[in-house]
């Protein structure tokens, strides 16, 4: 497996379930140690002192159940090489981004899991790391703090930290970042800016709803490809010679047309393109 | 090394704040110096309370020569104060009013005086039962007299032979000195304090590394540390810091309990086992080495733990090792320069008990105790490879808890 991740860059690295996603994180944050091969920071391959410069939000969230929300926030930014005065100045400084200040003084046994996952990613970033490595970050949020941490995400990304995440909600991830891996089978079968792999990716797709639900229509078209998408709609691939309003005029004639859309392939038919095509 | 320090501290200011630590510390002082001061203090209150003893004579010829040896006792620096009360009521009334005033002995004498007479003396306190001898005593010495004047004898000479016999029990020493049986008292006393607070002190603070290693990886949050700290440094770091509450506690209790056998020394003028400077030196290395080798016993026991359900089944096994040489010391203790004590104070892991022992009750050739230090500190340094050889491997992993073969296996490839 190669894969580059640039400087300052917010980079999403996607696959199925059992891919390698946590295992490669994990490796470039020395917990394991490869069979083979480098991974290499800035053409060097790190060590424990580059590790220093890395932030780390586990896949197994954990912190420790009795102490402060503070001042373990304090303690793990010191690990990280900060002075005990400058890690206080940083983790009061997260604490107010992420909006958890009244738990502060709380022990975090005693928060919701919502606002541990908060604390959980402070503990990755107050260190102001240049790497941060994020596995599933926003799993088990819900909407609001969701909210609160893409907002952070967005802030840690400014700074200058070259964020590497994992997550599963394609939708998210396409919001967020600048450049993608995908991963399957340990091996990696897409990477590069987003931008122009979903360019690269372009083709005639159709994203086509019906209010009666009825794509009958449809079967009188040679050459098309059909696939449910989400609640029912259709996702169309025509063959490139074809003209798309060909596809629009007969679907105005059966019905009410309430969704349509032409264009590129979202990151979801790309991922679902290049992973289930190899997924059984 | 930065870091090793942290986590030291973190270790040292989270545990040390923990109402398991203080409570222990606290409640074993307080334990130690109220098992050492209080039977003096029961002995020296019921010293300076008189006893009361009614005299029932039936014979008519015990009161007056027993109360003259009761008043000739009170003149005797140091003895308990006897009353005795004669009285001539009827021996059931008498016993109805020990039942009603308590804390009263009584002694009826009956029989023929001195060759048929009978004594018993009752009471409803065990305590008072207990200090009967104070007036048996005495009643004896006047009745053997009696039945020795009424076979011809002279006073006198009957007195002479009466005499009690001086004796003495010493044990000889290299320095030369005889020591008596109460010197050995004294220090076997000191050499059991000391090896039940080294032990204490070990167990304790041992299970406090087992603690905190299971709660870092039930909790997970071992997968955060392990990306900023190297597993050695993380455990060094935990050695350092609860060895340092460990030591801060083994000097607390160690000096209630010197404390309170000071005290005792001067209330009851018994000689307190003194502690050498070999045998203070020898007690610290091997609560140091002992420490030490229970601490990388625990962390590698408690790495291997997933899941809380399964502590005990690791937590008994571990245990059971660190309690088996407190289990010689009764034995060695009562013959410390005995064959048993001599072998096992070689052997690592009971030496911790037993040399501590051995030359806290009398000298131990030095030798002997370099040979005994240097083998426990080997062994302790093969613990703590293979500890933290285990501890390194299964810190990470999750699942089911692995068995002898895989553990064994983290000691091969690491």
């Amino acid at each position: 497996m190669s894969f580059a991740v640039p400087t300052g860059r917010v980079c999403g690295l996607l696959g199925s379930n059992g891919a390698g996603k946590t295992t490669t994180m994990r490796m470039i944050m020395r917990i394991f140690h490869p069979d083979q091969g480098t991974i290499s920071w800035n053409g060097t391959p790190i060590s424990d002192e580059t590790r220093k410069g890395f932030g780390y939000l586990p896949e197994e969230r954990g912190l420790y159940p009795k102490l402060e929300v503070r001042e373990q926030l304090i303690y793990l930014t010191e690990l990280k090489g900060m002075t005990r005065k400058e890690a206080a100045v940083r983790a009061d400084r997260w604490i107010k981004e992420l909006e958890i200040e009244e738990y502060a003084k709380r022990r975090v046994e005693q928060l919701s899991k919502g606002n541990q996952q908060k604390v959980q990613f402070a503990a990755a970033v107050t260190s102001g790391p240049k790497l941060a490595i994020l596995d599933e970050p926003f799993t088990g949020l819900d909407p609001v703090n969701t909210m609160v941490m893409e907002k952070a995400f967005r802030t840690v990304a400014a700074e200058g930290t070259t964020l590497l995440f994992s997550a599963h909600n394609l939708d998210q991830v396409e919001a967020l970042c600048e450049n993608v891996v995908l991963i399957h089978r340990s091996h990696v079968v897409l990477q590069g800016v987003l931008r122009d792999i979903k360019k690269a990716a372009r083709r005639q797709a159709i994203h086509l709803r019906m209010e009666n639900d009825d794509y009958g229509f449809l079967s009188q078209f040679v050459g098309i490809t059909v696939r449910e998408g989400t609640a029912g709609a259709r996702e169309i691939t025509l063959p490139g010679d074809m003209n798309a309003n060909l596809i629009l005029r007969a679907a105005s004639e059966a019905g009410v047309v309430t969704e349509y859309s032409l264009g590129e392939p979202s990151l979801r038919e790309i991922y679902l393109e290049k992973v289930g095509a190899n997924h059984a | 090394m930065r870091n090793m320090w942290l986590v030291a501290r973190r270790e040292f200011v989270g545990r040390g704040k923990s109402g398991g630590y203080l409570i222990t510390t606290v409640f074993m002082a307080i334990v130690l110096l109220g098992v050492t001061l209080l039977p003096t203090l029961m002995e020296g209150g019921e010293k300076s309370t008189p006893l009361n003893i009614i005299l029932l004579d039936k014979t008519s010829s015990i009161a007056q020569p027993l109360q003259a040896a009761v008043e000739a006792m009170k003149a005797q620096p140091g003895a308990r104060e006897v009353n005795l009360e004669v009285s001539s009521m009827d021996e059931a009334a008498l016993i109805d009013r020990i039942k009603l005033e308590g804390e009263k002995g009584l002694l009826i004498v009956e029989g023929t005086f001195p060759a048929g007479m009978k004594a018993r003396y009752l009471s409803t306190t065990p305590a008072i039962l207990n200090s009967g001898s104070m007036v048996m005593g005495p009643l004896e010495a006047i009745v053997r007299a009696a039945r020795l004047q009424a076979r011809g004898i002279d006073p006198a000479v009957s007195q002479e032979i009466m005499q009690p016999l001086t004796t003495e029990v010493l044990q000889i020493t290299e320095t030369g000195e005889g020591r008596t049986s109460e010197d050995f008292m004294g220090s076997m006393m000191t050499a059991l304090g000391v090896v039940m607070v080294v032990y204490m002190v070990v167990m304790l603070n041992g299970q406090f590394i087992f603690m905190g290693v299971l709660e870092e990886k039930v909790s997970r949050v071992v997968e955060v540390m392990a990306a900023s700290v190297g597993p050695a440094e993380m455990l060094a770091g935990k050695v350092i810091g609860l060895g340092a509450l460990g030591l801060i506690q083994f000097v607390v209790i160690m000096a209630s309990w010197v404390g309170g056998n000071l005290i005792n020394a001067q209330i009851s003028d018994q000689p307190l086992g003194g502690v050498t400077l070999t045998g203070a030196l020898t007690a610290f290395a091997f609560l140091v080495l002992g420490y030490v080798l229970a601490a990388a016993l625990n962390a590698a026991a408690a790495s291997t733990v997933s899941r809380m359900e399964d502590q005990t089944a690791v937590a008994m096994p571990v245990q059971m090792v660190q309690v088996v040489p407190y289990l010689m010391v009764m034995a060695v203790i009562m013959n410390p320069t005995g064959k048993l004590a001599e072998i096992t104070s070689m052997i690592p892991i009971f030496s911790q008990t037993v040399m501590v022992a051995r030359v806290l009750m009398g000298p131990v050739p030095l030798w002997q105790i370099l040979v005994s230090i240097g083998l426990m500190a080997a062994t302790t340094v093969l613990f703590l490879w293979g500890g933290g050889r285990i501890y390194r491997a299964a810190l990470l992993s999750y699942g089911a808890r692995p068995n002898l073969k895989q553990v064994l296996g983290y000691l091969r490839n690491n």
